[in-house]
């Protein structure tokens, strides 16, 4: 469980939820959640997918429902591949 | 590239004359013909031609003067005998530089300036003061004027911690003057006085008083010993130079490094920037040209050490047993915790060999992906930004492209303080008539000062940045300024993104409430931007260090589209990157997820070239991000960290945050210059070497390879390229290099982007700027000419989102942050060196409106407190700051800015949001300080 000193949030769902936010704003026609499930899978590591999964299997009150969907997407193997091999240098 | 320090860089008197001269002239000079291009001086064609004429004020970086009347010349079918410096030449021009005539009348102006010269002058006799050379040239036997009032006696402006002004050597040449404005830009220096009264002064005041901002160009410029660099009358002359890039910003300035002595003895005498130095042609700034002496500090660690807890003393130790305690703690930590558990952050001040090996270290010895780079707290926005839009994740252009622009839209950078070489060229073309928008919260220097004044100042409020660049782009689209055929031909998702930016709620006058900047001042600036013909956007981490970072880069990225300005000089989008080498740790593989050259570790066509040269299985998902690096540590899984050449303690946010994750570690191994913030959480300490005492490259902003070329051997016994290869073989993998060139070869065969580059090569271009595909490529200085890297330039419909940090009652300011000119990053350097004179300490700047509500005066200590933290320093009232908003800086460790910085990140790439934290300022009572840093800072203040 990883969590910021002073913070009671913990970080994957934090983290998650600030992508989240961003892409929510995807134009109409946009698969919102494999965008995000691309997302992860192309920069997150494993160990941090893992405890997000586990929240979301858990029923964890807080998570954005668009991380839940993207968790499941991730689960099905539901990304972008082009779009993981795009440089993206950051 | 060792050259004798006794020749001075070539100088032919005058600059050469610009572009737009496309027609050649032929002169004949003392009989020996000369094609120069039209408006060339005949001093410059004469030099050309191998001939020497005397001259005391000009300088080829400097525009001719004709003041000191010495390279007077006799021209046929001209009367008198003009100065050869403002003289152009004319095609059948026949000059005679050497007649009997001209040598009587530069005999008696040499004797005019020997009549007030000190017959004992230390300059002259060490050789740094033209003025007896000059005399032998011009054939002086004698004065024949007697004593009379001279300038001898005058006292010497002492108060520059590095240069002072003798009068007595004083020829009024103005050669400094005109350095500090034309080259400079600042306009600190005047003649004061006239005729024989005539005397330089740095406004009226003394210079640590002025607004000198301590560049040295004067020091450069002057020709005799009236300006002169107080390490070379303490030390004398130098003995032999070495031509290297600085270790500062990410400008990358050429040096030569005048030394005395020979390996272990080698000392600097001094840092001259390089005339041919393609990214400073000859220009410096105060921390490259003079604070180098951090290198040879007391407090410069200089032996392996270990402890067993971080309360325990430092015990010095051998190599061979501080890297047996590296390898066995983290193979021991892996055996226990999973190979996950360790991992590496690469230096962005390091070579970009020595970051390779790290990431190499990383991935093929520790066996996972867990390495990251300062960029995460920087630029990483950029990188991710520019690759969406553009498929590359870097600027777009050259230093050189702004002489090109007509227009400069300045984001969220403050130039003139942290990128100052570069400010200076870009001044010079605001002085030539190019136009300014900023766009700041504060009104930075760039906004007005000599000579430059913006056109409109946007000051954006923090956090909305993004709304503010969907209105400028929302005024080209609807008012009809965009260029339709560059979208049609180069972009793709034109119609979706020109529908969405012209949605109301993007318009100036709808985002006004939001940005808090006029409506009309947007239109305005929008207006001039698409008017162009050339207009170039340059930004900063007033961009990137927001939760909307990536985003904002790939609005900017929209804009620049919008108007066609990108594929051709003047244009661009153009990240002023921090560090010296923080591009070329990116480029080098520092990230988790991507190989060197910016490719994702899943591809299984890279990671097989990799495996195939390595010998191992490369991770396929990614690493650790340095902020997951922290939160994992706090969660137990990740408890061995290398940390080479960064602070993180000091310079990451939520400075307990930092901490806490630094404690909860098993073995932290720093590898530094100095026990930094982040030593006092470390386990082993790996002395590190300092810049003049690496053999490698750094790239800049411009994508620019340089050399970095060693001035002396390194003082702690081995390489840093070499400890960290000595670290994996010890963990079972074994790797060496026979030199740093190998590991260039590596890196060169095995990424796209660098396949031409060589140490080899270096040495014979001087620099290249990548890509540099093959060995037939000089590099590539601007990009996406004809079309962009990814193919089609991509617009994305960059929605504004606010950020999460709100101002409360409770915390109703926001607190930004940035840099100074004198001190560098987390100070590390800067504040072992006399740069401490000019900023011995963070203060907050704060509205006097804000401060009269809080009963806060000038001076005032004050506390500066957000949700995560508390800290105290001094308050200094400045306008500069709009209401609502405070500033400060990081640079010293007692004050700890980030101590109240929060978990706030780019969405994209948890780039810390550094530049928006909400806060409450109020009157304290004491400083607090953590340990006695501040006393150590007086310390070298002091000496």
């Amino acid at each position: 469980m990883s969590r910021w000193a002073g913070h009671d949030e913990p970080a994957v769902i934090r983290l998650s939820a600030d992508v989240a936010r961003q892409l929510a704003h995807l134009p109409e026609g946009s698969d919102r959640s494999a965008e995000l499930a691309t997302h992860l899978t192309k920069f997150w590591e494993r160990r941090m997918i893992r405890e997000l999964v586990a929240r979301v299997r858990a029923g964890e009150a807080g998570i954005d429902p668009l991380v839940v969907a993207a968790v499941h997407d991730v689960l099905a193997g539901q990304v972008d591949a082009e779009e993981l091999r795009e440089p993206s240098g950051g | 590239m060792s050259v004798n320090p006794l020749a001075p860089q070539r100088d032919l008197g005058t600059p050469a004359v610009g572009d737009d001269s496309t027609s050649t002239v032929t002169v004949t000079v003392d009989g020996t013909a000369v094609a120069v291009p039209a408006g060339t001086s005949v001093l410059r064609a004469a030099g050309l031609a191998g001939i020497e004429i005397p001259r005391a004020c000009a300088t080829d970086s400097l525009a001719a003067f004709g003041s000191c009347r010495l390279c007077l010349v006799e021209v046929d079918g001209v009367k008198g005998t003009p100065a050869s410096c403002t003289t152009p030449c004319t095609d059948g021009m026949s000059v005679r530089t050497s007649t009997e005539q001209l040598r009587a009348l530069r005999r008696g102006v040499m004797e005019l300036y020997l009549s007030d010269h000190p017959t004992d002058c230390p300059g002259c006799a060490r050789g740094s003061c033209d003025v007896q050379r000059l005399a032998r040239e011009c054939d002086v036997a004698e004065v024949r004027y007697g004593l009379g009032h001279t300038h001898v006696d005058e006292p010497r402006d002492e108060s520059n911690p590095y240069f002072a002004y003798d009068p007595a050597a004083c020829i009024v040449c103005s050669r400094c003057v005109r350095a500090c404005g034309e080259i400079q830009g600042t306009f600190a220096l005047t003649v004061q006085g006239r005729g024989f009264d005539s005397r330089i002064t740095a406004g009226g005041t003394d210079f640590l008083g002025s607004e000198c901002v301590s560049c040295g160009a004067c020091v450069q410029a002057c020709p005799t010993s009236a300006l002169e660099e107080k390490s070379v009358v303490e030390l004398g002359m130098p003995t032999r130079a070495v031509v290297t890039t600085c270790a500062y910003c990410g400008v990358g300035c050429s040096f030569r490094a005048e030394v005395q002595g020979e390996g272990t003895d080698t000392r600097v005498v001094r840092m001259v920037p390089w005339k041919d130095g393609k990214a400073n042609e000859g220009h410096s700034c105060v921390k490259g040209r003079f604070a180098y002496g951090y290198a040879a500090h007391r407090d410069r660690q200089l032996q392996p050490m270990m402890r067993a807890g971080i309360d325990d003393p430092w015990r010095v130790v051998s190599w061979d047993e501080a890297i047996a305690r590296v390898a066995d703690g983290f193979r021991d930590i892996q055996r226990r915790h999973g190979v996950g558990a360790i991992g590496g952050i690469s230096s962005s001040r390091c070579t970009n060999e020595e970051v390779y090996v790290v990431q190499k270290m990383v991935r093929a010895a520790f066996g996972n992906n867990n390495v990251d780079t300062c960029a995460r707290v920087c630029h990483s926005p950029t990188g991710y930004g520019l690759n969406q839009a553009f498929g590359t994740s870097a600027g777009t252009q050259d230093f050189e492209s702004v002489d090109h622009a007509d227009v400069l839209l300045v984001i969220g950078a403050n130039p003139t303080d942290a990128h100052p070489v570069f400010a200076s060229r870009m001044k010079r073309r605001l002085r030539q008539g190019a136009r300014l928008v900023v766009a700041d919260p504060r009104r930075i220097d760039l906004v007005r000062s000599a000579r430059v004044e913006a056109a409109y100042h946007l000051p954006v409020r923090p956090g909305t940045n993004v709304a503010l660049v969907n209105a400028l782009a929302h005024v080209v689209v609807t008012e009809g300024l965009h260029d339709q055929a560059f979208l049609d031909e180069r972009c793709e998702g034109v119609a979706a993104y020109l529908d969405f930016i012209a949605g109301q709620e993007h318009s100036p006058e709808a985002t006004e409430i939001v940005t808090g900047v006029p409506a009309a001042d947007v239109r305005a600036a929008a207006r001039l931007y698409a008017a162009g013909p050339s207009s170039a956007i340059y930004y900063g981490l007033g961009v990137t260090e927001h939760s909307q970072g990536s985003t904002m880069v790939m609005g900017m990225a929209n804009l620049a589209m919008l108007c066609g300005m990108l594929g051709r000089p003047g244009v661009g989008v153009n990240p002023l990157r921090g560090q010296n080498n923080v591009q070329g740790s990116c480029d080098m593989g520092s990230f988790p997820h991507e190989l060197p050259g910016y490719r994702h570790v899943s591809i299984p066509e890279v990671r097989a070239i990799y495996e195939g040269l390595w010998g191992v299985p490369i991770q396929a998902t990614p690493g650790l991000r340095i902020p997951n690096m922290f939160d994992e540590a706090i969660g137990g899984s990740f408890v061995g960290l290398y940390v080479q050449g960064e602070d993180i303690a000091q310079s990451d946010p939520n400075t307990q945050h930092v901490h806490a994750a630094l404690r909860a570690m098993e073995l932290v191994v720093v590898q530094d210059l100095f026990l930094n913030e982040t030593a006092r959480f470390a386990h082993v300490f790996l002395p590190g070497t300092s810049f003049l005492e690496k053999d490698g490259t750094f790239t800049n902003a411009e994508r620019r390879l340089g050399r970095v070329r060693p001035v002396m051997p390194s003082a702690v016994g081995k390489d840093e390229w070499q400890v960290v290869c000595e670290i994996a073989t010890a963990m079972g993998y074994p790797m060496s290099y026979a030199a740093p060139a190998d590991i260039m070869a590596e890196i060169a065969a095995t990424t796209p982007t660098f396949a031409g580059v060589s140490h080899e090569r270096l040495e014979r271009e001087g620099s290249m700027q990548w890509p540099v595909p093959d060995t037939t490529s000089t590099g590539t200085p601007v990009m996406h000419v004809g079309g962009f890297v990814r193919g089609k330039g991509k617009l994305s419909q960059t929605v504004y989102v606010p950020t999460t940090e709100r101002t409360t009652r409770r915390f109703p300011l926001i607190l930004t942050t940035g840099r100074i000119l004198s001190q560098y990053n987390v100070g590390a350097q800067t504040r072992r060196t006399p740069n401490s004179t000019w900023h011995p300490a963070d203060v907050l700047e704060i509205h006097p409106s804000d401060a009269e509500l809080r009963g806060i005066h000038d001076g005032d200590l004050v506390e500066l407190a957000s949700r995560v933290g508390s800290t105290t320093l001094r308050a200094v009232l400045s306008e500069r700051m709009p209401p609502g908003v405070v500033y400060t800086t990081f640079h010293h460790p007692v004050t700890g800015a980030n101590v109240v910085t929060t978990e706030n990140s780019d969405w994209a790439t948890n780039c810390p949001e550094y530049k928006v934290t909400a806060v409450q300022v109020t009157v304290a009572t004491a400083l607090e300080t953590t340990r006695g840093v501040e006393a150590d800072a007086a310390a070298v203040v002091a000496r």
